[in-house]
């Protein structure tokens, strides 16, 4: 009973924070209005030196990632002394799956195909759910296609409901993930020495992905406290994509990028590994959250009672920009999606019960966790409404109430300095992006890359709409205990 | 390099300077917050006396842009738009100036963290109508928007100009009889597509556009006083306030008048909501002995007066 009060006390505390902060402003602006002004100064401020930031990690991201993506990583595997064998790591590569067409799932093996990496040493594992109509005979005409060329391709079915789990995509893992351990056991295989590879079905790994991933899981000595996150990049079906969605899913990457550079708050996101010994220690993914790919890092964190860590991987993976049949339902499509990744906001109360339970985890890294998880995602519903529509509200009423208050003259002026930053840092996001667009296909005119440049300048417009609302309806859901379901993104190419 | 083991996280290079950057963006914040706060409230450090003291701001907004900017005669270089911060409490002298126009020169009283604002349009010297070369004895001019941008109509003892905003490039669009006396004494002025209707306190005259030679012709008269006249009705009828009583005339066969009200006052006054087509009158009502304020749909007046015509 009282755990099930703190944990209602948690899912209150973000949306109550994120509501009280916008709250607070327009409050103290109808009390106080100078006051008020003086507050977003600061914030904006704040902001300002934040985003000047950020865009100092994101160039440093930048210059990590293009300085080591080429480099020879499967010699660099062949020459590590280590106290395992680069020949006894095994990669298991998880693709769970559900109404995915096909194609995805054949281009996704043909990327492994690709890899340079030992076939012989990677198994494929293909896991379909029992709510898909014919999912089995769908996997297995495409494990005919791709038969002789991995080590295996297994294919799990996911029965429908079991009780304790809600139908999602940590469900359909972990029980993909408890068959392969029965196969591995048959087999046996050190659990030790294999890597699992937890995909969406649309992810193409670089060549060089598992050689990466390899050289990292041998080289460290805390191999088994480590997940390995590589960098996502949405740019498989960018040429088909509408520009509102490519500006938000590039938004998306080069986020991570900043993420990428902040190690003691880097957490898994999306398409990640790890150790396939440490996932069945900590009892693999959550089957009743939707949140599993970052949850699993907290699983694994509170089971190494905080020495864990996600190490971020130097070479990218290439995924699919979630577009609907037109644009109002990419638009549709793209809230969802970015509502279930905003309901990670689950990941505080998890982490909030967790930290309760366990005492060997330090006080001050505790409060840091539940800070970090806390500034995340309070800034993540608030920051954009605050800016682009709070801000301008306070502008207009401001020239109404108090037109000769020098405070709020110059309040105009320092929301304009904040959006040419931003113009700044779309610039550079500009100059950045180019590197991850593929080579044009033969029926694409050059004026995509026109198109290409001018989409950035949506981002003011998308961002305060698609970034901060999906969010906030997030967080509103939680702390009114409407639970949000796994919405799956539909792939369409 | 190769045979260097690759850990970001042991890779002190990024740690250093992700920290570098973390503390320079901190310490920037730190500092800079107050001071910002500080100088947006208007706060500025007095040299002399070592104290803060509470400033102002004059923002100048000037058309033509790029207008020069004088403070209490200071030398010193402002163009407009501008904003002149730092100013202490007081009355300043500005003036704004530019070539080919008149200054403009104002006395502007600036209280403490208060902002004043001086937006200003420069009249054009006159010298630019003797270049034209045109003889225009002008009796009276109107800005207009509604011919393809700002145009100056001005009315001459030789006919009805458009002139651009910077008094050139006149185009004579009517011939015009109109006496130097009414023409000095022109109120007001309508344009319709075809048509500018114009007005003193007694008459009212309408000129065909695009006929340089038809002339304007008188299309009412009174010995009463004109108070308003306006469109009603999308333009079709041309509403007179003429001291006690409220005619219309039909756009499409002039000196076709209808009587739509009668008022008991000489003060009262007339507001027409084009949007909603309603007529708000405010009128003298003896029972109540004060003026009290009435609504009617304009075309409902001129329906019954319609009707009684025919009567």
């Amino acid at each position: 009973m009282k755990k099930k009060k703190i944990k209602r006390i948690l899912e209150i505390i973000p949306g109550a924070l994120s509501w009280g902060l916008m709250l607070f402003f327009i409050l103290l602006f109808v009390f106080k209005p100078l006051a008020a002004a003086v507050v977003i100064i600061v914030y904006l401020i704040y902001w300002l030196a934040r985003l000047f930031y950020m865009t100092c990690l994101m160039l440093l991201a930048n210059y990590r990632v293009r300085s080591f993506r080429k480099m020879p990583w499967l010699e660099r595997c062949a020459q590590i002394k280590s106290d395992i064998a680069f020949e006894d790591v095994l990669q298991v590569v998880l693709f769970p799956t559900y109404k995915e067409p096909p194609q995805v799932l054949i281009d996704s093996l043909n990327a492994l195909k690709a890899s340079n990496y030992p076939k012989e040493r990677m198994l494929v594992v293909l896991a379909g759910e029992a709510r898909e109509v014919n999912s089995f005979d769908k996997l297995d005409g495409i494990r005919k296609d791709f038969s002789g060329i991995f080590k295996d391709i297994l294919i799990t079915i996911h029965p429908k409901d079991i009780e304790g789990e809600i139908p999602s995509k940590g469900a359909n893992a972990t029980y993909a993930s408890r068959e392969l351990k029965k196969y591995l056991d048959k087999q046996n295989v050190d659990l030790s020495k294999v890597i699992i590879s937890c995909f969406d079905a649309d992810t193409c790994t670089d060549k060089n992905y598992f050689a990466c991933l390899a050289y990292h899981f041998l080289t460290n000595t805390k191999r088994h406290q480590i997940s390995y996150q590589p960098l996502p990049v949405y740019n498989n079906n960018i040429y088909k994509a509408p520009a509102l969605a490519r500006v938000m899913e590039m938004g998306s990457m080069f986020w991570q990028f900043v993420e990428m550079m902040r190690c003691e708050k880097f957490i898994t996101f999306s398409s990640h590994s790890m150790s396939f010994k440490t996932l069945v220690d900590v009892d693999y993914w959550p089957v009743d959250l939707v949140s599993d790919d970052s949850l699993i890092f907290w699983k694994c964190f509170l089971k190494f009672n905080g020495d864990y860590h996600t190490y971020p991987l130097e070479v990218p993976v290439f995924m699919d920009i979630a577009v609907g049949k037109n644009i109002v339902n990419t638009f549709v499509i793209q809230y969802k999606q970015k509502r279930r990744w905003a309901w990670g906001v689950e990941n505080f109360v998890f982490v909030g019960l967790g930290f309760l339970e366990n005492n060997r985890i330090g006080f001050f890294l505790k409060m840091r966790k539940l800070y970090n998880l806390l500034d995340n995602h309070v800034n993540w519903a608030t920051w954009a409404i605050v800016v682009s529509f709070i801000t301008p509200f306070i502008l207009y009423r401001g020239t109404i109430i108090a037109k000769d208050s020098l405070v709020l003259f110059n309040l105009a002026y320092i929301n304009k300095v904040i959006f040419n930053s931003l113009t700044f840092m779309m610039l550079i996001c500009i100059m950045m992006s180019r590197q991850f667009v593929p080579a044009r296909p033969k029926n694409v005119s050059r004026f995509f890359y026109v198109r290409f440049i001018a989409q950035w300048f949506i981002l003011p417009f998308v961002s305060a709409i698609l970034g901060s609302l999906p969010s906030l309806d997030a967080q509103t859901r939680m702390m009114f205990g409407n639970y949000l379901g796994f919405n799956v993104t539909k792939k369409r190419r | 390099m190769r045979n260097k083991k690759i850990n970001f996280f042991t890779d002190h290079r990024y740690h250093i300077s992700r920290g570098l950057f973390f503390w320079a963006f901190s310490f920037l914040f730190v500092v800079c917050a107050p001071v910002i706060v500080y100088l947006s409230l208007g706060y500025k450090l007095d040299a002399r006396s070592k104290k803060f003291i509470k400033t102002g701001a004059i923002s100048v907004k000037a058309f033509p842009e790029n207008s020069q900017v004088t403070v209490n005669g200071d030398k010193k270089l402002r163009s407009s738009p501008c904003v002149i911060r730092e100013l202490l409490p007081g009355t300043y002298d500005l003036s704004i100036e530019k070539p080919g126009f008149y200054p403009y020169a104002v006395k502007v009283a600036l209280k403490p963290s208060a902002v004043a604002e001086v937006d200003v349009v420069l009249a054009p010297k006159i010298e630019s109508f003797d270049n034209t070369g045109l003889n225009l004895n002008i009796y009276k001019f109107f800005m207009s928007k509604r011919f393809f941008g700002e145009k100056i109509i001005a009315f001459t003892a030789n006919g009805v100009y458009f002139l651009d905003k910077y008094f050139k490039d006149p185009q004579k669009v009517s011939a015009i009889d109109l006496s130097r006396q009414d023409g000095c004494s022109l109120c007001g002025l309508i344009e319709t597509d075809k048509n500018i209707i114009f007005w003193n306190k007694k008459k009212i005259w309408a000129a065909v556009l695009g006929d340089k030679g038809a002339k304007c012709v008188s299309v009412y008269e009174t010995a009463e006083e004109i108070s308003d006249v306006f469109l009603g009705l999308k333009d079709r009828y041309l509403i007179i306030h003429d001291g006690l009583k409220l005619i219309a005339m039909d756009m499409g066969s002039p000196l076709t008048f209808y009587q739509l009200l009668g008022f008991k006052s000489k003060d009262a006054t007339v507001f027409y909501d084009t949007a909603s087509e309603t007529l708000y009158v405010n009128d003298f009502v003896p029972q109540l002995n004060s003026f009290s304020i009435f609504k009617t749909q304009l075309v409902k007046l001129m329906f019954f007066s319609h009707e009684e015509k025919k009567d």
